[in-house]
C-alpha cells in the first residue's frame, strides 16, 4: 500500500515563477533580471538591466530617486559591436539600448531614455513603498554585513523592505542554506556568478536560492496558485506522489501518497512535456506543428503546468517564454530526474 | 469608454509607436505576439497608454500586466 508522507517540514514552493514574482533586482548587473527573465517574470525595474556601484545605489535610494525624475546628463557611448550604450556620469550607471549606431537618432534615443529613466524611478519607488517585494543585490566578496545594514536601512525608510544579499561562494559549502544576518536581511550563496561580458550563461543555483530565501522570509507575498487539483507530483526527493495536496498559496506539496510501481503511467492532469528527448535542438522542437498547435491551445489558459529540464540552457527557457503564454506556471525538475520524467509523461502526452 | 473602445485606442497607440499598420491586437495577445515588443517598447507603449488616458498605473498593476486584456481592465477601471 502506498504510505503517507508529510512534507509540512520541508517546503519548498514547487513553481520557480511564482517564487521569482517575489523578488526584484537591485543589481549589480542584469544576471538577476534574466535569471527572473527565463521563466517568465518580466515585470520591469529600474536596476533590471543596468549595472549600478553600491555606492549610486545608495545615493538613489537616499535621495529618493530624484535625480531620474529630469535627468539632466545621460550620454550614449558606442560598445565593441558599435551597440548604443547609456551612461550617467553621475550615477555611473550603463545599461544596453540594443541600437547599433547610426540605425537611429541619438538626440531622439536620448530623450525616450530621459522618459523611460522617470517612469522606472516612479516604479521603483512604488515597489519600496510597498514593502511586497524582497529586493536581490549581488556584490563583490568584500562586501561587508555593515554595508548591507546600511543598504537594508535605506530601503526600510520607504516602507517594510526585505533584502537577500548574494555573494559567491568561494570556499563555502553550498548546501548550508542562506544564513538569517538581522530581521529583513538574508545573506545566501551562488555557486558562481556570470561574467559581467555575458550575464546569459548564470547558474541554476538562483532558483534554489530564492526558494530558500522566500521561506526565511516567511514566505514572502506568494500569489496563490492557478492549478487545479494537482493529483499527482514529483517531490522535491524525487519521489512521485499520488494523490497529492498542495498549499494553495505558496504551492509547496502539503501532503501526498508513494507510488510503489514506477513503471506506472501517471501524469499531472494538465501537464506539458516540453523536455524533448534531450537530443533534439530547441529550435526544431519549437517549429513544429505540432508545436504551433499546442501554442494555440495554450493561449488564455492558465491551468497547465510547463515542465523543462534543470540544465537546460538559456535559449531553451527564453524561447520559452517568447512561445508560450508566460501566465502558465512552470515546473523545474531536477536533471536526475529526466528519464524518470519521461516515464510519467511520454506515454501519453499532450504534446 | 467599453472596453472594445479602449482597446481600438490601445491599438492604434501601439502601431503609432511601431510605425506599422498591419498590427492587431486582442485581449489576448501578448508582447510575444509583436515582433520588436521588448522592455523598453514597453516602457513606450505604458506612458503613452498613461498619456493619452490621462492616468498613472500602480507598480501592481505593471506588474500584473500580461497581455492586452490586462492593460484594457487596468485602463477601463481608472476611466
Amino acid at each position: 500500500m502506498p504510505t503517507e508522507l508529510d512534507f509540512r517540514s520541508e517546503p519548498p514552493p514547487l513553481f520557480d515563477t511564482d517564487v521569482l514574482r517575489c523578488f526584484e533586482s537591485l543589481g549589480d548587473n542584469c544576471e538577476f533580471g534574466l535569471v527572473q527573465s527565463s521563466v517568465g517574470v518580466n515585470q520591469l525595474g529600474f536596476f533590471l538591466f543596468n549595472n549600478t556601484g553600491f555606492g549610486p545605489l545608495l545615493r538613489a535610494l537616499d535621495t529618493e530617486f530624484c535625480d531620474f525624475e529630469d535627468p539632466k546628463d545621460i550620454r550614449l557611448e558606442v560598445a565593441v559591436n558599435r551597440e548604443l550604450i547609456v551612461h550617467l556620469p553621475e550615477y555611473d550607471l550603463r545599461y544596453h539600448t540594443f541600437y547599433q549606431a547610426g540605425s537611429v537618432d541619438e538626440s531622439d534615443l536620448i530623450a525616450r531614455q530621459k522618459r523611460f529613466l522617470s517612469f522606472l524611478a516612479r516604479k521603483c519607488v512604488d515597489d519600496l513603498k510597498s514593502g511586497r517585494k524582497i529586493f536581490v543585490r549581488k556584490d563583490c566578496p568584500d562586501r561587508t554585513p555593515q554595508d548591507m545594514t546600511r543598504l537594508l536601512g535605506a530601503l526600510q525608510r520607504y516602507g517594510p523592505n526585505r533584502l537577500l544579499w548574494v555573494s559567491e561562494a568561494c570556499d563555502r559549502d553550498l548546501t548550508i542554506p542562506p544564513e538569517p544576518v538581522q530581521p529583513g536581511l538574508v545573506h545566501g550563496y551562488m555557486d558562481v556568478f556570470c561574467r559581467y561580458e555575458d550575464a546569459s550563461t548564470f547558474s541554476f543555483r538562483w532558483f534554489e536560492l530564492c526558494r530558500e530565501a522566500l521561506r526565511l522570509f516567511g514566505g514572502g507575498t506568494v500569489a496563490p496558485l492557478p492549478v487545479g487539483p494537482v493529483e499527482t507530483v514529483l517531490s522535491p526527493q524525487g519521489k512521485v506522489l499520488s494523490n497529492a495536496i498542495l498549499d494553495g498559496r505558496t504551492g509547496e506539496i502539503v501532503s501526498g501518497e508513494t507510488l510503489p510501481n514506477l513503471k506506472i503511467v501517471v501524469r499531472l492532469p494538465a501537464a506539458v512535456d516540453l523536455m524533448g528527448d534531450g537530443d533534439t535542438p530547441p529550435s526544431r522542437l519549437f517549429s513544429t506543428p505540432a508545436f504551433a498547435q499546442f501554442r494555440k491551445q495554450m493561449k488564455g489558459r492558465t491551468e497547465p503546468v510547463l515542465i523543462f529540464r534543470d540544465r537546460y540552457d538559456f535559449e531553451f527557457i527564453t524561447s520559452l517564454n517568447d512561445l508560450v503564454n508566460p501566465r502558465i506556471p512552470r515546473l523545474r525538475l531536477p536533471q536526475n530526474a529526466a528519464a524518470f520524467v519521461k516515464q510519467l509523461f511520454l506515454p501519453t502526452p499532450i504534446y | 469608454m467599453t472596453e472594445a473602445e479602449i482597446l481600438t485606442e490601445i491599438a492604434d497607440l501601439v502601431r503609432e509607436i511601431f510605425l506599422r499598420d498591419d498590427i492587431v491586437l486582442a485581449m489576448d495577445s501578448t508582447g510575444a505576439d509583436v515582433e520588436g515588443w521588448d522592455s523598453f517598447r514597453h516602457i513606450e507603449i505604458m506612458l503613452a497608454v498613461e498619456m493619452r488616458f490621462g492616468i498613472r498605473f500602480s507598480s501592481v498593476e505593471l506588474d500584473e500586466m500580461l497581455n492586452i486584456g490586462d492593460l484594457v481592465q487596468a485602463v477601463s477601471r481608472r476611466t
